[in-house]
Order: C-alpha cells, then sequence, then structure tokens
C-alpha cells in the first residue's frame, strides 16, 4: 500500500488514477492539476507521499521541472513519469523520475511498476 | 668736279707769276708756289692739292723728280713735270715716278691746259682703279672659299687668306711657288688636268668635283670653279674659286642613307604604298601593296588605274582620288574592294596629293592598310556585345555592376534595363544616383545590407543577399547573387544579378506556416488524443479486470483496447515521419547492434511463438545514423510477425558488406503471405499516393524508407524465394558505413 500524489492537467486521468488505484489498495493523497500546485501543496504536505505520477505537459511548469522542485523539496520520494510524448524519456529519467510510461500504457503496467518501487524502498 | 687746286713748284720767279696767271685765268685755283723741292713736299702734304706742276730742276741738292718721290711716297697726287728742252736728259729718271706728263717750257697755253685736264681726269680714274681694287681684294680676303689665280702653266700667283688656311700653306711656300696640280690628291691629277686644258680653251666654267690635297697630305672634297684669263685673245693663266664640300658631302650622305632607310621602309612596310601620276597611273607599288591587294606583281598592279577601274569605281576609291586631287587635301576613308585578284579585302585608304617642286599638282600617293581582320574581329565583337545585351535584357532579373570605392562610397556603373520592371526606376537614373535604390532598401533590411556588402569586400567571396525593398507600398523581396573583384584602384566590383523573390518568400512562408500547423496537429495527437486513449484504455483495462465482468464479453472490450493502442502506434508513427523529415535528428556513428537487439525483443514480447535468427553482433557493425533506426528494425519485424501465419514465426536477419563496400546489407526474410510486384513499390511511398489505398500496412514502411534514406541508405523488396511471393519476402537495405 502506497501514498500516492497525482499531478496532472488532465482531470479524466486524475479520476482514472483514482479508480485504478484505490481499487488496487493504494492512497491517492493528493491531486495537483499544474507543476507550481504540486510544489505548493508538497510544502504544505505533514507527510510527504511516496510515490508521484508525474505528467510532462502542463501549463506552467513541464513535469521535468516539477519533478526537480520537488525531488528538492523531498528527495525520498519516487515519482513515475507518465507522458505521451515519448522524446522526453531520457530528460525526465535523468530529472530524478524513477520510471517512465508512455501514455497510453496498460493499467497493469503502473500497477505493476508500483509494486516493484514499494517493494524496492 | 670742282675748281682743281693746283701747287706750283717753280724756282724761276718770272716763270711761277706768269705761270699763275695763266692757269688762274683758265679757271683753275692756285692754292700755293713753292721754289724748291724740300718746300714743295711740304707744301704738297699741308695743302693736298689736285695737281702740282712740278719744275725738275730747282736749287738746292733736290731737284723736282725727287720731290716728287718723296710725295709719292706719301701722297697720291699727280705730278705734272715742266721742264726746259734742255733738261730732257732727266726724263727718264722721272719716268720712275710716273709723272702724268711732261711740258717743255716755253710752254704753249693749250699743251698746258690738255695736260692738266688730263692729268686730273687720268688721276681720278687711277684713285677709283685703286679703290675698286682694294674692294674687291679685300672681298677676295674675306670670303670663306679659295679664290686664286694662276698663272698659264697652272703656277698659283694669287690666293687669298681662306686659300692659305684651306690647305695649310704659307705666304713662304707661296712665294717658292705652289703648282695647282700639287694642291690635288693624285687619284684626281689627270682628270683635273684635262678639264684645266679644256678651261683655258674656254670650253668649261668647271665646277669640277675634286679630292683636294693639303700641304700635310690629307684630303677633302671641294668643288671648283674656274674661269681663264684672257689676255690679248689669249688664256694667260686661271682665276677661280674653290669651296669645300665637306659638309655638303657629308649631308648628301645622310640623304642617301635616310633614303636607304625610307626605301627600306617602304619595301617592307606592312602598310600598302604607291604613287599614281594625275591620270591615276600607278607608278610606284611597295610589296605590302601587292600582297594586300593578291596581285603577282608590281608591273600588274602598275596596269591598274585608279580613275578608271571599274573595281575601284565601284568600291568608291576613284571618287576618293578624284576628290583628294581637286581639293588637294589629303583624305581617308574606309573600303570594302574586292581587288581584280579576287580577293575581298576591307582597307583603310589614305591619300596625300603630289606636288612638284614647281608647285604643279604631279599626283598622289597613297597608303592603304588592310583592316580586312579588324573588322571581322569588330564584326565579332559587335554581334557578341549584341548577343550579351540580348542576353542582359532578357535575364529574369536585373544584371548590374556595383561598385564600392575605398572611401565607402558606392556606384552602379551599369545595370539592365529590368531595374525599370524590378524597382520602377529608370536603369540611367540609378546609374547616376545610388541612393535611388538605397532609399528603398526596407528599414528592417538596411544595416544586413550594408554588413553583407561590407563582408563579402573583405572576404572577396560572393555576395548573396535577399531582402526587402518598399515599391510604391508594397513589400518587395530581392535575392542579390553577385560575386566581388579587387581592382587595382582599390575598388571593389562585383558582377551580378538581382531576382525578384516575392513569390517564393510568400510561398516559404506560406510553408512554414503549413509546417507549424501540422506540427501542432501532432503535437495534438501525442498529447490530447493520447490523453483521451489513456482514459479509454485505462478504463477498458479496469473493465476487465473487475471479477464481476461477464467473461464472455471480454473479447469485445479487448478487440477495443487493441485498437485504441493501434491509434495511438500511429500517432507515435507521424510523428516519427515528421521528425525524419524535418531532419531534426542528427547523423553520428552508431552500433546498430543495440536498436536491433531492442526491436527483436519488441517482436518478441508478441503473444507468438517467434525465432528470429541473425548474424547481427555487438560492436561489429556501425553506420552513420541516429535513434531512429530502431523504429526502422522494428517495423519491419513487426510487419514480418504480422503477415506469418505459420504456427512459428520464423524470421532470418542475414548481414554483409555491400559489393562497393560502402554499405551494411541487412536482408530481413520472413515467411509471411508475399507482396505482388504492383506493390512492391507502392508500399514504401504511403504519404506520396495518399488517398491510395495502401493495403493496411499503415505508415511503418514509409517510415521506414525516409529513416533509411535521410542516412543515405535505401530499401527494397524482394520475394524471399525468387519467382514465388507465396514463400514470403525479403526486405533489402543498404545502410552507409560508420567508418
Amino acid at each position: 500500500m502506497a501514498a500516492i500524489f497525482i499531478v496532472d492537467d488532465e482531470p479524466m486521468l486524475h479520476e482514472l488514477y483514482g479508480e485504478i488505484l484505490e481499487m488496487s489498495g493504494h492512497d491517492i493523497v493528493a491531486n495537483a492539476y499544474d507543476g507550481d500546485e504540486a510544489v505548493e501543496i508538497l510544502k504544505t504536505m505533514d507527510e510527504p507521499p511516496e510515490i508521484v505520477i508525474m505528467d510532462h505537459r502542463m501549463p506552467g511548469k513541464d513535469g521535468i521541472e516539477t519533478t526537480k522542485e520537488l525531488l528538492k523539496i523531498n528527495p525520498g520520494m519516487k515519482i513515475i513519469f507518465a507522458s505521451a510524448d515519448g522524446a522526453v524519456k531520457d530528460d525526465a529519467l535523468a530529472s530524478g523520475a524513477c520510471d517512465f510510461l508512455a501514455k497510453p500504457f496498460p493499467v497493469s503496467d503502473l500497477l505493476l511498476e508500483i509494486e516493484e518501487l514499494i517493494a524496492g524502498s | 668736279m670742282g675748281k682743281a687746286r693746283i701747287l706750283i713748284v717753280e724756282d724761276e720767279a718770272v716763270v711761277a707769276e706768269n705761270l699763275e696767271m695763266v692757269i688762274t685765268d683758265a679757271g683753275y685755283g692756285v692754292v700755293g708756289r713753292a721754289d724748291n723741292a724740300d718746300d714743295a713736299v711740304t707744301a704738297a702734304s699741308e695743302l693736298k692739292p689736285d695737281l702740282i706742276l712740278m719744275d725738275i730742276v730747282l736749287p738746292g741738292t733736290k731737284n723736282g723728280i725727287d720731290a716728287s718721290c718723296e710725295i709719292k711716297e706719301k701722297l697720291d697726287i699727280p705730278v705734272i713735270f715742266l721742264t726746259a728742252y734742255s733738261d730732257l736728259t732727266l726724263v727718264d729718271r722721272a719716268k720712275s715716278t710716273e709723272p702724268y706728263a711732261y711740258i717743255v717750257k716755253p710752254f704753249q697755253e693749250g699743251q698746258l691746259f690738255a695736260s692738266i685736264e688730263m692729268a686730273l681726269y687720268k688721276s681720278q680714274i687711277e684713285k677709283r682703279l685703286k679703290e675698286s681694287e682694294a674692294k674687291f681684294k679685300d672681298l677676295a680676303e674675306l670670303l670663306p672659299q679659295t679664290v686664286f689665280e694662276t698663272d698659264e702653266r697652272c703656277n698659283l700667283i694669287f690666293t687669298n687668306r681662306a686659300g692659305f688656311d684651306c690647305f695649310g700653306y704659307t705666304q713662304d711656300d707661296f712665294e717658292g711657288g705652289l703648282a695647282v696640280i700639287q694642291m690635288i690628291s693624285p687619284e684626281d691629277r689627270d682628270r683635273a688636268k684635262e678639264n684645266i686644258d679644256r678651261v683655258m680653251k674656254g670650253d668649261d666654267r668647271g665646277g669640277g668635283e675634286y679630292t683636294m690635297q693639303r700641304k700635310d697630305g690629307s684630303t677633302f672634297p671641294a668643288i671648283v670653279y674656274s674661269t681663264p684669263i684672257i689676255h690679248e685673245n689669249r688664256p694667260v693663266g686661271l682665276r677661280g674659286i674653290l669651296a669645300d664640300i665637306t659638309e655638303r658631302k657629308q649631308a648628301e650622305a645622310l640623304l642617301i642613307e635616310s633614303e636607304e632607310r625610307y626605301r627600306i621602309l617602304v619595301e617592307h612596310s606592312p602598310l600598302g604604298i604607291f604613287k599614281a601620276d594625275t591620270r591615276g597611273n600607278i607608278e610606284i607599288a611597295n610589296p605590302a601593296l601587292l600582297r594586300i591587294l593578291g596581285s603577282p606583281s608590281e608591273e600588274a598592279t602598275r596596269q591598274v588605274n585608279l580613275l578608271t577601274s571599274p573595281l575601284l569605281i565601284e568600291a568608291g576609291v576613284s571618287e576618293l582620288v578624284k576628290e583628294c586631287m581637286e581639293k588637294g587635301e589629303s583624305l581617308n576613308s574606309e573600303f570594302l574592294y574586292r581587288s581584280k585578284w579576287k580577293k575581298e579585302i576591307y582597307c583603310n585608304l589614305f591619300l596625300t596629293p603630289v606636288y612638284d617642286t614647281g608647285g604643279q599638282l604631279s599626283g598622289i600617293q597613297g597608303i592603304l592598310e588592310d583592316i580586312t581582320e579588324r573588322k571581322r574581329v569588330e564584326e565579332a565583337l559587335r554581334e557578341s556585345e549584341e548577343r550579351y545585351r540580348r542576353m542582359v535584357a532578357n535575364v529574369p532579373g536585373m544584371v548590374y555592376q556595383f561598385v564600392l570605392h575605398p572611401d565607402g562610397s558606392m556606384a552602379f556603373p551599369f545595370v539592365s534595363e529590368s531595374c525599370r520592371e524590378l524597382f520602377g526606376i529608370e536603369y540611367n537614373e540609378l546609374m547616376r544616383d545610388t541612393n535611388a535604390l538605397l532609399d528603398i532598401l526596407h528599414p528592417d533590411d538596411h544595416s544586413g545590407f550594408y554588413r553583407s556588402v561590407a563582408d563579402s569586400a573583405k572576404s572577396l567571396s560572393p555576395w548573396e543577399w535577399e531582402g526587402r525593398s518598399i515599391i510604391s507600398g508594397d513589400e518587395r523581396w530581392f535575392q542579390c547573387i553577385s560575386r566581388p573583384e579587387r581592382q587595382a584602384n582599390g575598388d571593389i566590383l562585383w558582377d551580378g544579378l538581382v531576382m525578384e523573390i516575392t513569390e517564393r518568400k510568400v510561398a516559404e512562408k506560406r510553408i512554414e506556416e503549413e509546417y507549424r500547423r501540422a506540427e501542432f496537429y501532432i503535437d495534438l495527437m501525442s498529447h490530447d488524443i493520447n490523453n483521451a486513449s489513456q482514459v479509454t484504455s485505462g478504463y477498458l483495462d479496469l473493465l476487465l479486470r473487475m471479477p464481476e465482468f461477464p467473461s464472455e464479453f471480454r473479447k469485445y472490450v479487448e478487440i477495443a483496447l487493441n485498437h485504441v493502442r493501434k491509434s495511438s502506434n500511429i500517432i507515435s508513427d507521424v510523428k516519427t515521419l515528421s521528425e525524419v523529415q524535418s531532419g531534426e535528428a542528427g547523423l553520428a556513428r552508431i552500433d546498430i547492434y543495440p536498436a536491433f537487439a531492442s526491436a527483436v525483443e519488441t517482436a518478441m514480447s508478441q503473444s507468438r511463438d517467434v525465432e528470429i535468427n541473425s548474424d547481427i553482433t555487438k560492436d561489429r557493425y556501425f553506420i552513420r545514423g541516429n535513434a531512429m533506426l530502431f523504429s526502422v528494425f522494428s517495423n519491419l519485424l513487426n510487419n514480418a510477425v504480422k503477415f506469418d501465419r505459420h504456427d512459428i514465426v520464423r524470421i532470418d536477419v542475414d548481414v554483409s558488406s555491400s559489393d562497393d563496400d560502402r554499405y551494411w546489407k541487412l536482408e530481413f526474410k520472413d515467411r509471411g503471405r508475399g507482396i505482388g510486384d504492383h506493390y512492391k513499390n507502392i508500399i514504401f511511398n504511403r504519404l506520396e499516393r495518399a488517398g491510395e489505398s495502401a493495403q493496411g500496412t499503415g505508415l511503418g514502411l514509409t517510415i521506414v524508407k525516409y529513416i533509411v534514406e535521410s542516412y543515405g541508405g535505401s530499401i527494397r523488396v524482394e520475394d524471399r524465394v525468387r519467382g514465388d511471393r507465396t514463400m514470403g519476402s525479403n526486405f533489402i537495405m543498404l545502410l552507409p558505413k560508420g567508418g
């Protein structure tokens, strides 16, 4: 079971991720719809999330920048990058993300990844 | 003559008185009387009488003759002796004083007056003669030529100072006797003797030229004019004049030399030279003239008459000859002339009238220059100029010369007429005023223009510039291409062409806009559609994960999921294709193996039994490529898997070096259903044949082709087993080796 923070500008994905993850027993501890909001929310959280699902293209800061800032605040978090743009995979991993999922990905891939991250920590 | 003044010398006073009375009565004047010799001499020198009447017998030691002698020595006064008959014996002695008369006392008046008159007359004549002699002697002495006289045996009896100077003889030599013949050079002596004889006989006035010989043996050329001296009808000698003609001879030699020079000039002149008389008959024609006219000889040429030859009349030459003679002026003109000897020549003819020494027109002199070759070159030049002019006028743009002076000023030495069409400026206005063009430059392009001109001037590299001008309010684009060249005076001169590219620029702008729009669409698809697909596939996944979902409907959900993934694959392909086409991905030396290995992995991960046999190994096969190589391999392998209906999919991938060693040749051999000959090309060209049915292979092979070609390689498909397509396909790829 993991505490998960979802950062994505698409509300439908928040819902989908919510359904899938909660069905699998994970907790969605926070939702942010752009990078700045994500940073603000993380700062106010007493208990930081274990896992962040990070979109790339959002209004304002992009996923890579946001990943860097979030990790600066809490380096212990695992960040799963989920983007439709496969070209940013290398940059995303370089910025500190643990894994990259190219949208659209099968739900099973996401769940498998989370399981691995939990097991790894 | 006025009244003669007479001095009377007579010791007998009566005689003297009587004499004076008689003379005075006769109208003469008596200036004085003396009665002895000394007084007589004194009176003569003081009174300077015109005549002295002198008694021979005088008192004292000196008589009248002595007095006369003394007077004669000092003065030139005529003396008439008076003598008694008994004194006649003295007369002989008196003769030496050259008296004018003797009068015997007692004298008769008539005889006295006659003697006085005669003496006065004779004295006057003598005086004149003496003056004249002196004059001629002075003249002879002053003459720069040698003046001489000889006796009948040709011994020199007189010569002037010039004679002495000229021959180097002295007065002593002269007095010792000089024969004329020894003053002539030995080789000329015989001839001289003959001529002298002729002159003596009066046959010849001389004027002969001889080589003369000086005392020191040196010689000089001279011309001698002589005439016989006749005395009592018989030649007694020669009188003559001799002139040193060394200078004349030198001048003559120079003249001959100069004539020779002119003769050589005329003979060798490349210009035709001729002379003709007033009737048009050619008298002289030099070799060049014959050559120009194609004439066989000077003789043949001389038979041509300048005024009557039909060919010359036709060419207009005769007219010019006539005009030259009539006007007496030098004229020249160019002619096209076909000579009698069938030579067609363009010539430039100069004519000058010639006059004889009397000033009478004696003919014309002509110089003929063959300008056929020059005319031909001129004609060719004119044609070539015309051709270039036409070319320059018809070039689609403005041809120009642009110059940058060392002081930074600029000018257009030449612009073609298209200037008007392109810029609305008259070409001559632009050549006069460069600002006419600089002023209409788009303000934003000003600095770029000057900078690029300066760069080109500095590096002398071709000047290529694109920029805008504002012409009647419209923005127009121009492209200038030109090549600079440094001139000797420091100018930089560009020859070039300016073309209007407004349409191209508009098209380029449109293309750019469309490219951006395409990017936008791709971006939209890859982001928004993928997000939407994620939602769709996510929920479909969710459905399948629900235990209560009826199993009989699962396959429908699976089909839907499959197609959602497919649509996302299409988006990914389009993105890849766009990246390949935009050339964004650079090339580098890469190993084929990693991309191949991961493509194999992808192909094997499908839910089929797949067997891939390959020679491709790590660190062995390098090409010039990029990360897209993975797309190439995965497209080929996935297609092979997809179309292979066998239980076990088997794919062979062979690698070898191309025949020319420049490429790695990769062969992907499958056992699929094969590709019909008609489709063997089409399958790679989905983009060019948009709209046509392309057998549902998607964009995959099109992407493969674009990527391979972007590497400088190629791809084609053949039947795996030649002639039997059902045995599967062989995709053959050549990829340039990467060192």
